[in-house]
């Protein structure tokens, strides 16, 4: 029976590893900048202890002034190590992580208290394994998944804990390292916290020592964030994303509309509409033609409800819904409509009451061999029907994100390296990523030409220049002085339109297509 | 006098009413609003566990009220493709052909693609935009469909009690409800988004559902509180 569950197990985990490492480094095509600026950090960091800007192992990652959460990248500095910087050594601990959250979900089921907790969390971290959301969010350089990761783990730790208390300290250890890897992070641990301290409160009362030292532990870790709470670079992104500017008028007004607006954010993540049909209105978080879950998962999730439902007195199932239904409230007070890759930790509550569900449907179904053969139904119908939307429409439809002409330009700049590029970036300033990542450029010489000049300020940076220098390559608006130059120019044909070019006497030296085959940008050289 | 407020029937009757849906269904035609008043009181008859001629009742309505939907709200769109969609179809045929070969180059392939992955996924999309809680909610805020006139059905304050309401119904597993919302997905696959009065056939699911969860709210308050209410 023990090999049965380990042959069962290892079959689920190698399908997720599979459908998580497969072509990384090729599909998505290309890495999107948000991608390219933790590769080019992690290169950084790796070869000068400093990030791209000059900062000695910051906190928060200025990025584009967005500051991120650093742990994605620290870690990513592992991989670069072994690989060199490359999109596979980028995505390498997003997919490690996905794969990870397949086992962690086996781990945490199994502590149900059901006689069928092995099939239910075989089922349960099959479903994790296939579903769309999961396998996107692991193929790309994604922090949440990293946290999510994380999360589950510390979540573990604690339902060992319950029976153990010397878990404890390292659970509320993983809690505080996750609060590292994703902003919206630092929101659901501290609720979950609450929760888990009031759900446990006579238990940890009896072991208060731990609980005590574990508290502390969570805190320490939290020092650093802390310290820079009242800067830009702790909450730039809250900043940027709320709605709260958006209310005008009286005080109830105010609140009436941050209810009202609250409400449907939060709802929208609840409707069958989205979860099952409507992908992400981001292309760049979104499979074509394909929301986070396969349409047909709206059958297993009705049936998942009800079985939830029956185990509603179980601590652990209450514990997983309340993570799933917190973990939404950080989107939920962000104006952007059914943002996936905020949360992760909800969508994988999702996966949970599908397998839930899928184990009762295949419970109504006598026989073995038909049991595995409804498994392998639904392996030959959903595997397809990814490998049709995502590694074949997502490769041309969404190209455009993952800035795959500029991959090319970057390597004609390497050819040609005695000419002067320069490359139009009014629009997208932080396309200078891709050139430093794809150069591999120095990064002492990149914060050398591009670093911050004065850094003592690096958590007050929010605005990113508009002018970058990557080697023979200069990004920024097209300014046409640089057509009486002996320059090449690049730019798509709004920033250099025929008749610009014809006025500047420019020479066509190349196109550079998409992968639907569509001009892109173009290369001109200056008749000077 | 609470007595009679907290009556069941009473209750729906208020939900029924009081909700921007129904005004909006009498002031284009006022005979499908009657209708689906008639349709929520039959299907909560039903619910209760009543029988007979109400089985029979049930069925006119939902003829009636089909006759009156499908007639108006049809998805001419669902066989026929639009400029864009064939466009579409023509650039993902090139790209199953070159990436799959004979797997999509086969003649069964090819005939289910030219003819039958449009229609389904439209019918999909029609089935899946009536599950939408933000779409009878919130105007379907805060991914507004453009082109159609959407429109909040029933107060933001009254979703709490819905999705209890519909919890309940889930554990219930009362087989004329199940059947209901069976055959409201089938029929709503072939009604257009852009019907003006929406998926009326979940009318009276819903007005059940926020019925239920009210009823639920009271009864929990009165036993957790023991206050007489």
């Amino acid at each position: 029976m023990k090999f049965k569950i380990i042959f069962a197990l290892a079959s689920v985990l190698l399908i997720a590893s599979v459908l998580r490492f497969f072509f990384l480094d090729q599909l998505p095509p290309g890495l999107n900048t948000d991608e390219a600026s933790q590769g080019y950090d992690a290169y950084s960091l790796l070869l000068t202890g400093k990030d791209q800007w000059g900062k000695s192992f910051p906190i928060f990652l200025r990025s584009f002034g967005s500051y991120q959460s650093p742990l994605y990248t620290y870690l990513t500095i592992i991989p670069t190590f072994f690989w060199d910087i490359s999109i596979f050594s980028t995505r390498f601990i997003s997919a490690l992580s996905g794969v990870s959250i397949v086992f962690l979900t086996f781990l945490i089921i199994r502590k149900i208290e059901d006689r069928a907790n092995i099939e239910i969390s075989l089922i349960s971290s099959l479903m994790v394994a296939i579903s769309p959301w999961a396998i996107f969010f692991s193929r790309n350089a994604t922090e949440a998944n990293l946290a999510l990761a994380i999360f589950l783990g510390a979540v573990y730790l604690l339902l060992l804990s319950l029976k153990n208390i010397n878990f404890l300290p390292l659970s509320f250890l993983l809690l505080g390292i996750s609060t590292y890897a994703y902003h919206a992070q630092r929101v659901i641990t501290l609720i979950f916290i609450a929760f888990c301290f009031f759900a446990f409160r006579r238990y940890f009362f009896k072991k208060q020592i731990l609980f005590v030292v574990s508290v502390a532990i969570f805190l320490v870790i939290q020092i650093p964030q802390f310290l820079l709470i009242n800067t830009p670079g702790a909450n730039r992104r809250l900043e940027q994303v709320n709605y709260f500017k958006q209310a005008k008028g009286s005080v109830v007004d105010k609140s009436i509309f941050i209810v009202r607006k609250f409400s449907a954010q939060y709802s929208a993540y609840l409707s069958p509409n989205n979860l099952f049909f409507n992908p992400d209105p981001q292309g760049v978080r979104s499979i074509p033609q394909m929301s986070v879950f396969y349409s047909f998962m709206i059958i297993p999730f009705l049936f998942g409800i009800k079985e939830i439902l029956k185990r509603w007195i179980d601590p652990l199932v209450k514990i997983l819904l309340f993570a799933g239904l917190i973990s939404l409230v950080p989107s939920a007070f962000t104006g952007e409509p059914f943002y996936t890759m905020r949360v992760l930790p909800y969508l994988w509550v999702i996966s949970l009451v599908i397998g839930f569900g899928g184990y009762s449907i295949l419970n109504l179904l006598r026989q073995k061999v038909v049991k595995v053969l409804a498994l392998v139904l639904l392996l030959g119908f959903s595997i397809p029907c990814f490998y049709i939307n995502y590694f074949i429409f997502l490769k041309y439809e969404r190209a455009d994100y993952y800035e795959y002409p500029f991959v090319e330009v970057a390597k004609e700049s390497e050819r040609l390296k005695d000419e002067q590029f320069v490359v139009d970036t009014g629009r997208e300033p932080q396309l200078y990523i891709l050139f430093a990542f794809y150069k591999k450029y120095d990064p002492k010489k990149f914060q050398e030409e591009n670093g911050l000049q004065n850094i003592a300020d690096y958590y007050y940076q929010t605005e990113l220049s508009k002018k970058h220098t990557v080697g023979n390559v200069e990004l920024k608006p097209i300014d046409w002085k640089d057509a009486s130059t002996e320059k090449i120019l690049v730019g798509d044909e709004v920033a250099i339109s025929d008749p610009q070019v014809k006025d500047h006497n420019l020479m066509l030296l190349k196109e550079f297509k998409d992968l639907e085959g569509e001009m892109a940008v173009r290369a001109f050289k200056s008749s000077f | 006098m609470a007595g009679k407020l907290f009556n069941p029937t009473v209750v729906l009757f208020l939900v029924s009413l009081l909700n921007f849906w129904v005004w909006r269904i009498f002031q284009g035609n006022i005979f499908l609003g009657v209708i689906l008043l008639f349709l929520t009181f039959i299907l909560f008859r039903l619910y209760q566990d009543k029988k007979g001629k109400l089985l029979i009742a049930l069925l006119i309505s939902i003829v009636l009220v089909s006759l009156f939907v499908l007639g108006e709200g049809w998805d001419k769109t669902i066989f026929a493709k639009s400029p864009a969609q064939v466009l579409l179809q023509d650039r993902r045929h090139g790209y199953l052909a070159d990436n799959l070969g004979k797997a999509f180059t086969n003649k069964a392939s090819q005939i289910f693609y030219a003819r039958f992955s449009t229609p389904i996924y439209k019918m999909q999309e029609n089935v899946f935009s009536t599950l939408d809680l933000n779409l009878y909610f919130f105007a379907s805020h805060p991914r507004e469909r453009a082109g159609i006139d959407d429109f909040e059905k029933y107060s933001f304050v009254f979703l709490p009690v819905f999705l209890i309401g519909f919890v309940k119904l889930l554990s219930e597993k009362k087989k004329i409800v199940i059947y209901y919302f069976l055959l409201a997905l089938v029929v709503s696959a072939f009604i257009s988004s852009k019907y003006r009065f929406g998926p009326v056939f979940f009318f009276p699911l819903i007005n059940l559902a926020i019925t239920i969860g009210f009823l639920y709210l009271v009864n929990f308050f009165r036993t957790k509180l023991k206050y007489e209410i």
